[in-house]
């Protein structure tokens, strides 16, 4: 039964394919171009050139000039007006960008001069600053050096001061001085000294 | 039987006038020329009898002073060996002025060193004119100033008291 119905299905696809074969073949030989028709083409051609002979391109040609002129000087002054105002467009910005950029610059240099003028300003402070506590310091110790060299004077002069006395004393009065009216004072150190000249004395012998 | 104590050595002082102990070896030299002299008179001795000593003036004051018969050998033997003694042991100080001192100066000054120092006590001067007025003592191991610049020195603080009022009122204010 089955076998009956597969020879049935593949003699239905047979024939199928033969008519769609032999459709083919038919539409394929209606489709090929009469002779007279690559005539006309040619006709038309040489109509064309009738109607569009030399003349008739040259004042086109002309024509298609003149349009291209007016075209083309129309796209320059278009083209023109539009550089001036990118020209006048691009100065402005380039003065707006520069003056920016100077205000810039001239406020940092500014701002740095300022800068620079506080620390000038410090510096000048603090070094009037150091100079009055040098000075101060400077006075100070001149001062305490007058102070010592008067302690000193002082001090050369008391230690000396018996020398320039006796000095004084033996060149005023000395030639009225002799030994004879010295003599009480001398026994008078004597007297001072006795007990210490006796002992050496002692010790001595 | 009891021997009698043996007398107490005669305590013989020097004059005054003895002041250095050049003066001291002076007299000893001399009186060992007086020695010698006696000895060769003696042995020179005539019928003229005794001979007739003469001494110098430093002699007679001591012998005077010590009431020593220089014509007696023990006496004489006795100053000798005193003097040799004095010259040997005495103390000597040596005292420095700004002037030669004037015997009568001496005089005063040996006179108390010998009540008050010593009874033998010598001097040797010298001179230092720096000193100014007073004088300078050295024993045997010390220095003594005596001057005037000492008494300054020492009485600074008066001076002083005197003088730093004075410059104050000086210096400006």
């Amino acid at each position: 039964m089955t076998i009956w119905w597969l020879l049935l299905i593949l003699a239905s696809v047979g024939s199928l394919g033969v008519g769609f074969i032999w459709l083919a073949v038919r539409v394929g030989s209606a489709s090929k171009k009469p002779e007279h028709d690559y005539n006309a083409e040619e006709a038309a051609d040489r109509d064309v050139e009738h109607l569009f002979d030399a003349t008739f391109r040259e004042e086109l040609r002309n024509r298609g000039r003149l349009h291209f002129e007016k075209i083309i000087g129309e796209s320059a002054m278009f083209l023109q007006q539009d550089l001036r105002l990118t020209t006048s467009q691009l100065n402005e910005y380039m003065k707006s960008e520069i003056t920016a950029k100077l205000q810039a610059e001239l406020s940092n240099y500014e701002q740095s001069i300022v800068d620079a003028k506080d620390l000038a300003i410090e510096s000048i402070q603090k070094t009037n600053s150091l100079i009055d506590e040098q000075r101060e310091s400077l006075t100070e110790q001149v001062r305490q050096e007058i102070i010592k060299e008067k302690q000193q004077l002082i001090l050369r002069f008391e230690t000396n001061m018996a020398d320039i006395i006796n000095h004084y004393v033996m060149a005023a009065v000395g030639e009225q001085i002799d030994l004879s009216d010295q003599l009480e004072y001398i026994l008078g150190e004597f007297e001072r000294n006795k007990v210490a000249i006796i002992e050496d004395l002692n010790h001595g012998i | 039987m009891a021997s009698e104590p043996a007398p107490a050595p005669k305590k013989i002082t020097l004059p005054i006038s003895v002041v250095t102990p050049s003066d001291v070896g002076r007299l000893a030299h001399e009186l060992e020329v007086l020695e010698n002299d006696l000895v060769q008179l003696k042995m020179q001795k005539t019928d003229n009898g005794v001979p007739q000593l003469s001494f110098t003036k430093g002699l007679e004051r001591i012998a005077e002073l010590n009431k020593f018969n220089l014509s007696n050998p023990a006496d004489r033997l006795t100053l000798q060996g005193f003097l040799v003694e004095v010259k040997q042991k005495a103390p000597v100080l040596h005292i420095s002025f700004n002037s030669e001192p004037s015997p009568l100066f001496l005089d005063k000054l040996m006179l108390w060193l010998r009540r008050e120092i010593h009874p033998l006590v010598l001097l040797t001067i010298g001179l230092q004119p720096a000193i100014g007025a007073g004088c300078m003592v050295r024993t045997t191991n010390k220095y003594f100033d005596l001057s005037m610049r000492q008494t300054f020195m020492a009485k600074r603080p008066l001076l002083l008291e005197q003088i730093i009022p004075a410059v104050n009122e000086t210096q400006p204010a």
